[in-house]
């Protein structure tokens, strides 16, 4: 009965009510002793006893991450046996449910010892070497080069270019076929139909990097110049 | 008036409804088995741990106008739980119903009470059981993850924690087919693989119990009742014995003894049956 009423007349009115989360409430009367020995809930609470006071929103503070050990070797995140802290939405919607981690107890930690020690004398294999493949495998690589001048196609050119996307590499992980010959006077073949060029990630893994030549536009090199110096 | 229509405590109301039930030697609560009576009796007496409240850390306050020390009680706030909430695992959390005063904002206005609902968020989730082997969709609260990561798995939190506490019907169920399930290891945990059936009974060692008292976990005083009027019901067809039976049993005992004469016993052939004989005396010797 006493809901009921609470209930309708929250639906019409109070729109306040509507938020969600978990309260912690205070009493503001307080209600008189009670014999020694007797329960506490035996006692008819009154309507004023019903006022509280909201003294802390636990829903509205920081969670923090998890830690957790993986099962299995999980893309982005870790290797099989290894302790890992990740964010709470990856633990509870895609980690725990699909059984690729558990909660590190000690019998868990001794189950996984082995893994994790073989782990240090494997060569280091980084769990975003993937992802970065899968980046660089859509990507279409602008090589700016300057028309002028005379040129042949270098591991140093296809760097800076990386370098300009904001990916960073050394001349050893650039492969260039030796075939390939692009010089200043043959460049517009290129501009159209693209080259490939190999790019290693890793020791196991490695890219075709789709790329073509771009003459370089000095007139905007000279603009992003002069607001730079203006900024300084 | 106004008392009839405030919420009182869920576990008291229930003592005074079904003790009498309890006590009487007539009725059929008083002849469920001990082990469910005890864990009734500890339901209903223990209080559950303060979710929606902070019990003060004091056992007593001074009152400095009389000089006088006073006790401290801890009063716990009256929480409602909704249907929904048997359906998921919560926590121990609900919706808790009371009175306030609106914030003071602005110019000043007439500062009346209003009616207020405190409602959980809720959030729906995928949890995988071990003991089990199976998984479940169910919907849970910030609090229920907390404490299943206190506990370090979700078939730990579900055995760990009392009645009181959980608050929900279906972890209570869960909660009963996985004790009924470690009871009867050979056969329905993990059957086909032995190694995994002895990992996970080491796991979970401690919490378990014999297959009679197992069965009886988490039933509501209603379902019990059923559960035990089944159980006499069976038991009654099978003390009941047909005397067909019996008089098999008798004469089968008389004869390898020798108490009866198998001679004496059998129908001679050439003698007339009794049948044929009251016939000819009565009807047939008139015509």
């Amino acid at each position: 009965m006493f809901t009921n009423k609470l209930v309708l007349a929250n639906r019409s009115l109070n729109f306040n009510s509507l938020r969600l989360y978990t309260c912690i409430v205070e009493r503001l009367e307080k209600v008189p002793l009670v014999p020694r020995g007797e329960d506490v809930r035996k006692f008819n609470l009154k309507s004023k006893h019903f006022h509280y006071k909201l003294v802390d929103c636990l829903h509205t503070k920081k969670w923090g991450n998890v830690d957790l050990i993986l099962t299995e070797y999980v893309e982005g995140i870790g290797h099989k046996g290894e302790l890992v802290n990740v964010p709470r939405h990856t633990a509870y919607y895609e980690l725990l449910p699909s059984r690729l981690a558990v909660y590190p107890t000690d019998e868990y930690l001794e189950m996984y010892k082995a893994d994790r020690e073989a782990l240090v004398s494997k060569s280091k294999v980084s769990p975003y070497a993937m992802k970065t493949k899968e980046e660089l495998s859509n990507m279409l690589l602008d090589v700016p080069m300057n028309i002028d001048s005379e040129w042949t196609l270098n591991k140093d050119h296809i760097r800076i270019a990386l370098r300009y996307n904001k990916v960073m590499s050394t001349n050893d992980s650039i492969f260039l076929d030796e075939s390939l010959k692009i010089d200043n006077k043959n460049w517009k073949n290129f501009n159209q139909e693209l080259f490939v060029v190999k790019l290693k990630v890793n020791d196991y893994v490695t890219v075709d990097l789709k790329c073509r030549i771009v003459p370089l536009n000095v007139a905007k090199l000279w603009e992003e110049f002069t607001t730079f110096n203006k900024t300084i | 008036m106004s008392r009839i229509l405030l919420p009182k405590f869920e576990r008291v109301k229930s003592i005074g409804r079904h003790l009498p039930k309890w006590t009487d030697p007539n009725s059929i609560y008083y002849r469920l088995p001990e082990h469910y009576k005890k864990r009734q009796i500890e339901f209903l007496n223990t209080l559950p741990k303060p979710v929606h409240y902070k019990p003060s850390e004091k056992l007593y306050e001074v009152d400095h106008e009389h000089g006088v020390k006073k006790p401290i009680q801890n009063v716990p706030v009256v929480v409602l739980y909704p249907s929904q909430a048997k359906l998921g695992i919560w926590g121990g959390e609900g919706v808790v119903a009371g009175y306030k005063r609106p914030e003071q904002t602005g110019y000043k206005r007439p500062q009346y009470l209003t009616t207020k609902l405190w409602r959980p968020k809720i959030l729906k989730m995928i949890f995988y059981s071990e003991i089990l082997d199976q998984y479940y969709a169910l919907t849970c609260t910030r609090r229920a993850l907390e404490l299943i990561e206190e506990a370090k798995g979700f078939d730990n939190y579900i055995l760990n924690t009392h009645e009181v506490d959980l608050k929900s019907d279906i972890g209570m169920q869960l909660k009963r087919e996985m004790l009924v399930r470690l009871a009867k290891k050979e056969t329905d945990l993990y059957p086909n693989d032995k190694e995994k059936q002895e990992v996970i009974y080491n796991r979970y060692k401690h919490f378990v119990l014999p297959l009679e008292e197992a069965e009886w976990i988490g039933l509501k005083p209603w379902e019990a009742v059923t559960k035990l009027k089944k159980i006499e019901e069976e038991k009654l067809k099978t003390s009941i014995r047909p005397l067909k039976e019996v008089f098999a049993e008798e004469t089968l005992q008389k004869l390898s003894s020798g108490e009866i004469d198998l001679e004496a016993a059998q129908i001679k052939s050439e003698e007339k049956s009794l049948f044929k004989r009251v016939l000819e005396e009565n009807f047939f010797k008139k015509k």
